[in-house]
């Protein structure tokens, strides 16, 4: 058995191949000490061969976290096992400019097999390439690779196969001027067979120019691109919502078989309400991440976040930060779990660093039930416009406080030598949907493994703080005396400048889980029974008119309920978020800060709020 | 021309920098020199940018954004710093 690396350019069709060398049954895994993920599979027509996937690079020098594990990859082998050949990838319809790199790693010593892709496109134009010499000059087996489908795979595998058993010989060198004029001079020599190839290549490009008339054109690029990301999102609920409530149901039936089987008693209790629940609080999020992933995945296959990276680069710089956060900032609108392992794709560490740690600022879709509940109560009579106005309000404040935090950290944080744009626009391609599907479900499992533990820990904590010590007592009663209830009565004079009395303190602690807790919290603090929601938000909007402080003032004010929107707006969401952050940065640390920083600023700027507005009369 | 569009600059003729051209510009353009060190000049290189080559300039992205610069058969979207580093001359 022997392990073979894949190598190339990003954008070359590196992936498409690796799916076909091992058949698309790989494992994925992050490389140890990163998120970056690699993979390994056994080949489907090279039995003995395990081929080992690597992040795209420009160089074998790395200048990025992805090209980093490349390297260290070559370098330091797989998970133990030695690299001892490569299979390295080039764009046939950019051969002058991707050969460099195959001669960068010729001169590390690796026995190495070049593929050559886009064999159909080059095909449909005509383009006819001398692989027999390039073999010649590069010393190594170059074969033709079609992506569409999977035309010389086989020879490719065999090819790696029958390589010489070495592992590298050399560290590598630097790409030099001489490597990108002996490229130049290779490309021309290997097309020489081929009339008129210059006008050739171009016509490879014609159809995604004509698109790009209308992708990057000022006025229609960026509607276009909205108009696309509103659909992803919205797509959220009407396709995951029915498979979110169908877990909830399940998870539900569940906990009630659990408590039936075990009687009743704690341990029923325990079992149904604490583990139970704590499982479906994992995996409530499964279906809207797995479609997120979906989504996103393949709008990134067919090459048009590039695009918009590069549209949105101009104002991303001013904060520090460059276009391809763009994508994960937007999506963690609609949830900051996806949002923040997708920022995985960003190449530099440090930008990456700042957009993780903002993306929760991004007012994700889960506190939608909460602000609708506040505007209910503030708008009850007005226009449905007053309430959309505010709403939109709410979103455009998220993105100015998470400017502003970009710029802070842009601030402190030491420079990054190597941040560029420099990007590619790949030609406009379709999807490949086994490709795409099995990215997703890899991400979605991974959030499973990584933050499953996490969530689950602190959900069972927040069962426990929310029924003991009075476990025996009615549910409303339960939780006004638990330790939650104690707790928010203990913190009453911390909630208190804010607007917010123990039972809005409890609902916050209770938010923790998730945000649309806050809204049965509410109710049971206010003794409002019923499983109808919509009865229920009346009940709660009732109860809320007439609650009052221990003094007779009344807590729900414009002020207050302004302040406690806000507050909701910029605190650290969920458990699920915190969990997950942790992962993605593999730093405690990281999480800590995120979830100390943006609470403390929540209350700050609702403390600020509610006083102003009520020395202002509201 | 050959079809990478390696071929030597005039030396007689005066280069203008990439990021000074007004951002209409298009057209094609020779590069004259690559003005930049460090992690970016390595970049730049890795990304096919060096002396001689002949790249295709679509003007840039509206609120002067990128550049967009077409190399062979991709085209590459550079922020100004970038486009800075290039010093070309017309063709």
């Amino acid at each position: 058995m022997r392990h073979i690396a894949v190598i190339g350019v990003p954008n070359a069709g590196k992936t498409t191949l690796y799916n076909y060398l091992t058949g698309s049954r790989f494992k994925t895994v992050n490389y140890p000490g990163s998120t970056v993920e690699c993979s390994v599979g056994r080949g489907v027509s090279a039995e003995e061969v395990f081929f080992v996937d690597t992040p795209g690079i420009y160089s074998l020098i790395p200048k990025s976290a992805d090209e980093e594990v490349t390297n260290r990859v070559l370098l330091e082998g797989f998970r133990g096992q030695a690299i001892t050949g490569a299979i390295v990838l080039v764009d046939g319809t950019q051969l002058a400019r991707q050969l460099p790199v195959v001669l960068q790693l010729q001169r590390t010593g690796i026995p190495m097999v070049v593929a050559v892709t886009m064999a159909d496109l080059l095909a449909q134009q005509g383009v006819r390439l001398d692989t027999t010499m390039l073999s010649a000059t590069l010393g190594a087996p170059v074969l033709l690779f079609n992506g569409a489908n999977g035309d010389g795979e086989e020879d490719l595998s065999k090819a790696a196969q029958a390589l010489p058993f070495k592992s590298i010989a050399h560290p590598p060198g630097p790409i030099g001027e001489d490597d990108i004029r002996t490229a130049a001079r290779m490309a021309e020599k290997a097309l020489q067979a081929t009339p008129n190839p210059a006008q050739k290549l171009h016509a490879i490009r014609a159809r995604t120019q004509a698109m790009d008339r209308f992708l990057l054109h000022p006025v229609l690029g960026p509607a276009l691109f909205l108009g696309v990301m509103f659909l992803l999102f919205s797509s959220i609920y009407w396709l995951a919502a029915p498979f979110m409530d169908f877990i909830d149901e399940t998870f539900g039936t569940w906990a009630d078989a659990v408590a039936g089987a075990t009687g009743p008693g704690l341990l029923g209790d325990f079992l149904s309400q604490g583990v139970v629940t704590g499982v479906g609080a994992v995996m409530v999020f499964v279906p809207q991440i797995f479609i997120l992933f979906i989504g996103i995945g393949a709008l990134e296959a067919t090459g048009y976040f590039s695009r918009a990276a590069a549209i949105v680069d101009r104002f991303f710089t001013g904060i520090g930060l460059s276009g391809r956060s763009f994508v994960p900032l937007l999506s963690g609108f609609s949830c900051a779990i996806p949002a923040m392992i997708s920022a995985r794709n960003i190449s530099s560490k440090r930008d990456r660093w700042i957009t993780t740690f903002i993306i929760p600022l991004m007012t994700c879709s889960a506190r939608l039930p909460v602000y609708a509940l506040l505007l209910g109560f503030l708008f009850v009579d007005a226009s449905p416009w007053i309430a959309g106005a505010v709403l939109a309000l709410l979103y455009l404040g998220s993105l100015v406080v998470g400017g502003l935090a970009a710029g802070i950290l842009n601030r402190i944080l030491p420079q990054d030598k190597s941040s560029f744009l420099l990007m590619e626009l790949p030609l406009y391609r379709r999807p490949h949907g086994r490709v795409v599907l099995r990215q997703a479900l890899f991400r979605t499992w991974d959030y499973v493994r990584r933050a499953g533990p996490t969530i689950f820990v602190i959900s069972v904590v927040l069962w426990t703080a929310s029924t003991f010590p009075n476990y025996e007592a009615p549910p409303a009663e339960r939780l006004q005396t638990s330790y939650a209830g104690q707790a928010g009565h203990v913190f009453e004079p911390l909630f208190r400048p804010m607007g917010a009395d123990w039972r809005v303190g409890v609902g916050l602690i209770s938010a923790f889980a998730a945000r649309e807790v806050f809204v049965s919290a509410l109710a049971l603090t206010f003794n409002i029974a019923g499983e109808e929601a919509d009865s229920m938000t009346g009940g709660v909007l009732a109860a809320m008119k007439d609650a009052t402080f221990a003094d007779g003032q009344k807590v729900f004010t414009v002020a207050s309920v302004i302040a406690l929107m806000v507050f909701f707006m910029i605190a650290m969401q969920c458990m699920a978020t915190f969990a997950v952050a942790r992962k993605e940065s593999a730093s405690m640390k990281f999480a800590l800060t995120q979830l100390a920083a943006f609470n403390a600023v929540a209350y700050g700027l609702a403390v600020l709020i509610y006083q102003s507005l009520t020395a202002l009369g509201f | 021309m050959s079809v990478d569009g390696l071929s030597r600059p005039n030396p007689y003729t005066q280069g203008m920098r990439l990021s000074s051209m007004s951002s209409g510009a298009k057209g094609s353009f020779r590069i004259q020199s690559v003005n930049a060190d460090g992690p970016l000049a390595e970049r730049m290189l890795e990304m096919g940018f060096c002396v001689g080559l002949t790249i295709s300039v679509h003007g840039r992205l509206p609120f002067s954004g990128p550049w967009l610069v077409e190399i062979g058969t991709t085209v590459l979207a550079l922020r100004n710093e970038e486009a800075d580093a290039l010093v070309v001359e017309s063709v």
